[in-house]
């Protein structure tokens, strides 16, 4: 089963591109204090200094001399870490409430249905916004910002899934053994699913770090920790000076992003499976 | 005789690699004359329809290619044609008509654009024709198939029509060109009986008139003996016996054909019923299911009475059969007994409880009621091993992990498959056998009643034989009672003690397998039975001095075609 799938992403040379890019983040955000010789705050040459100005600093110093290089490093630490956590809480919540929507169909599914309707009417950017604001910013606020948000379409996926599969014979068979309602749902109909459900996980993953960069941007990061966002924010009113400041995290992020998505097509091609268990060729 | 329309000689096609042989078929010889019938036989996978897609040049080259023979259409090869030589042909001088026809017309065009659409495709021949005129073609073409008020059907959608009404507006688009040679790839066995003797008349009617070459596909032999002149059966890709329709079914030589032919329901009835004084299982009482429709704020809702006043019992070890055409509510009764399903009113006592009281259902039933279900591709979780699925109802019941274990190495050697079967994934069997996991699945929860929800209409001839005698060889030794399904009167004779016909959610007759069989009173029912693609029928539509020549079969060897 498992040839099959990597057979088939590795026909995707895009997903193979991509994750290769994704595994020098991680490995970049992972090994940050032995890559990058200096903290994230700390000024060590004289700001503004252009790339390759003087030996060791690759890609310059941002207003207040502090090295790029090491930003970009810790950086990408936060990055990954808020995408990853706040689309997992976004994945596990909305896949809950789409379950249940999908499966017990009825007043249940209105009522899960109109709820989430409620977060999907406000424009995600502004609630997201709200919310930080509200709850000081800081890295757990965040990722529970940005997880509140990204939760909807996540829902309305599974439940949708779960609308077609719950009538399947299989389902039925399951039922007449006696088995319960929520076994149904997590042990039948689940895995069944689980391969839209992961496809559209991975390309949150980029939205997520997208959300999160621009909050930083707006000033909203947690104060404490060096994000992208934060460095394109500081680096903004000098652009026509010193463009390099907000040049290298904006690539950081937007080839990460694409990475994702990349993945993500990738994964799409490797799961697809038709009903009768056999892989399209 | 003048060249034959269609004649195929050693025809072989290649299959990729990887594929379960190397070639779909090999040394293919078939000959058509004008206004005769070939028909193709054989099982899925057998290689019948890559024939019929090498001559209208459709199959998926590179990967699937005729290697070698050749295709003679009137005497000129079709495999040295480019494709728009083949274009040119397809529709004008050769047309097909294909197996399903919910799929087959585009549901946002009208029917009678579709029918044009041939005609647009084909304006060359045709020049001049003024768009009043190319309304009249169609409608025409409508009223030759025989539909009725072919004006209103010309400007209806798709949806508007039945199964059989849309294969009949194939037909039109087919032969709306007269094409000198007619492709069918198995037109009726997405239709009921009645309507599948209905299309094949039509067909038979049609081809008389316009003097065509048919070539007729199909997995079964009572269509076959309905409309064949000549026959052609193929296994696993080669020709095992072809030659006149009556030599090879009054005495096929090839133990193949034999099997195949053996394999048909016979229909004869059981003459005793079993179990007459046994306890009642189950019992419905005027079982009411109403479906409503749409009903929004600006719409009417629509109603429709899918089971209406349903009575019946089953004792212990008993079978009752229930047949009806698609859409009678035959499957609603079985999905309602099985509980799958509320109903509006009435009663269903099982072992003398009523179950359809609210909250009876898990106490009474649980695990009691089991059902083996139409389409074997969807009644398997695609996710989880074999062992797993016929497990997963035993330990839900509560049963220890080894026993269940034991059960399920037990069930799987009784409907035949090895006990290793059981780490092996759905999609690593075919269609038959996963029919036999299903049953093994019901039966591992040791239940009294098995509801059979068309359990061999998905699959081939020789293979529903197979799976029919499971299921009686399992009845009798559970001694089950069972509520089989079915829209095949044959299959319904052959396994049932009674039998109920159901038409529009009602029962309209009731009575022993013997008594529906042998002295029909309904007129529906007797409708059904003349519908049944008999076997018989061959005897009575030739002329006797054809059948007594069928005796000197020693020159009609396999593979030869003649």
């Amino acid at each position: 089963m498992n040839t099959t799938f990597w057979r088939k992403f590795r026909r995707n040379k895009g997903a193979v591109a991509g994750l290769v890019f994704l595994v020098l983040i991680v490995v970049l955000a992972a090994l940050a204090p032995v890559i990058a010789p200096n903290s994230p705050w700390d000024m060590v040459q004289r700001p503004f200094l252009p790339p390759l100005g003087a030996p060791g600093f690759w890609f310059g110093t941002d207003t207040m001399g502090r090295d790029i290089w090491s930003d970009l490093a810790y950086g990408a630490r936060v990055s990954l870490l808020i995408g990853l956590v706040s689309t997992l809480a976004g994945v596990v919540f909305g896949t809950g409430i789409g379950a249940f929507a999908g499966f017990y169909g009825g007043w249940v599914d209105n009522a899960l249905m109109r709820f989430t309707e409620l977060f999907q009417a406000v424009p995600s950017f502004a609630m997201a916004i709200v919310l930080v604001a509200i709850f000081q910013p800081s890295v757990v606020s965040i990722v529970i910002a940005i997880a509140v948000v990204s939760w909807p379409p996540i829902a309305r996926l599974v439940r949708g899934e779960f609308l077609t599969l719950r009538n399947r014979d299989f389902v039925h068979a399951a039922k007449l053994g006696g088995e319960s309602n929520l076994r149904i749902m997590f042990t039948q109909i689940l895995p069944n699913a689980a391969a839209p459900i992961i496809v559209m996980g991975s390309l949150m993953v980029a939205t997520a770090i997208l959300l999160e960069s621009s909050l930083s941007f707006m000033g909203l990061g947690d104060p404490n920790v060096m994000s992208w966002g934060y460095m394109i924010g500081a680096g903004r009113t000098s652009l026509r000076e010193a463009w390099w400041v907000s040049l290298f995290p904006g690539v950081a992020i937007l080839l990460t992003v694409l990475a994702l998505n990349l993945i993500g097509e990738g994964l799409s091609d490797g799961l697809n499976m038709r009903i009768d268990g056999r892989r399209r060729a | 005789m003048s060249t034959p329309v269609l004649e195929v000689r050693g025809l072989a096609i290649k299959l990729p690699a990887g594929a379960d042989r190397v070639l779909a078929v090999e040394g293919i010889d078939l000959k058509i004359e004008a206004g005769k019938t070939l028909c193709v036989v054989g099982e899925s996978g057998s290689g019948k329809s890559m024939i019929a897609n090498a001559v209208m040049g459709l199959l998926p080259r590179p990967h699937v290619e005729p290697v070698a023979g050749a295709i003679l259409f009137e005497g000129e090869d079709l495999l040295l044609r480019n494709e728009a030589g083949l274009r040119a042909l397809r529709g004008s001088r050769i047309g097909m008509i294909f197996q399903d026809p919910m799929s087959a017309l585009n549901p946002v065009m009208r029917v009678g654009e579709q029918i044009a659409e041939v005609l647009d495709a084909h304006a060359s021949l045709l020049p001049g024709l003024s768009s009043a005129q190319k309304r009249e073609r169609v409608i025409a073409a409508l009223r030759d198939v025989e539909l009725p008020e072919p004006e209103s059907i010309a400007d209806a959608y798709p949806f508007r029509l039945s199964g059989g009404q849309r294969q009949r507006v194939m037909i039109a688009a087919a032969l709306i060109l007269e094409p000198a040679l007619l492709i069918a790839d198995e037109p009726t066995t997405a239709l009921d009986a009645t309507t599948q003797a209905l299309i094949l008349d039509l067909i038979r009617k049609l081809q008389t008139r316009k003097r065509m070459a048919v070539m007729f596909i199909t997995h079964d032999f009572g269509v076959v003996a309905k409309i064949a002149d000549d026959v052609l059966v193929l296994q696993h890709g080669q020709t095992v016996e072809s030659g006149p329709a009556q030599d090879v079914l009054g005495a096929p030589s090839h133990p193949y054909t034999r099997q195949l032919i053996a394999a048909i329901p016979h229909g004869n009835a059981a003459a005793s019923v079993r179990a007459a004084d046994a306890p009642v299982v189950i019992e419905a009482q005027s079982l009411m299911k109403t479906y409503r429709t749409g009903g929004g704020l600006f719409s009417k809702a629509r109603r429709v009475d899918a089971v209406h006043d349903i009575n019946f019992k089953i004792r212990r070890g008993e079978t009752l059969g229930l047949v009806g055409e698609s859409g009678s509510g035959k499957s609603s009764v079985g999905r309602c007994i099985a509980g799958l399903q509320p109903i509006d009113s009435g009663r269903i006592l099982f072992n003398g409880r009523n179950v359809a009281l609210r909250g009876e259902r898990g106490t009474q039933t649980r695990g009691r009621i089991q059902m083996v279900f139409q389409d074997p591709q969807a009644s398997l979780n695609p996710r989880h091993r074999i062992g797993a699925s016929i497990m997963s109802g035993p330990l839900a019941q509560g049963v220890s992990l080894r026993e269940a274990h034991k059960r399920a190495e037990e069930l799987l050697s009784l409907v035949g498959l090895q006990p290793e079967a059981a780490e092996r994934y759905p999609h690593e069997f075919s269609g038959g056998q996963r029919q036999r996991i299903g049953i093994a699945r019901a039966l591992a929860v040791r239940p009294d009643l098995l509801i059979a929800d068309e359990p061999v209409s998905a699959l081939d001839v020789s293979v529903q034989a197979q799976v029919l005698e499971l299921f009686a060889m399992v009845r009798e030794r559970f001694n089950l009672s069972m509520l089989f399904i079915t829209h095949d009167l044959r299959v319904a004779a052959q396994m049932c003690d009674h039998i109920a016909v159901m038409k529009k959610g009602v029962i309209v007759e009731y009575g022993t397998a013997a008594q529906i069989i042998r002295a029909p009173r309904d007129e529906y029912t007797k409708k059904l039975i003349e519908a049944v693609p008999d076997f018989s029928s061959l005897i009575a539509r030739r002329p006797t001095a054809d059948v007594n020549t069928a005796v000197n079969v020693d020159t009609n060897t396999a593979g030869g075609g003649r």
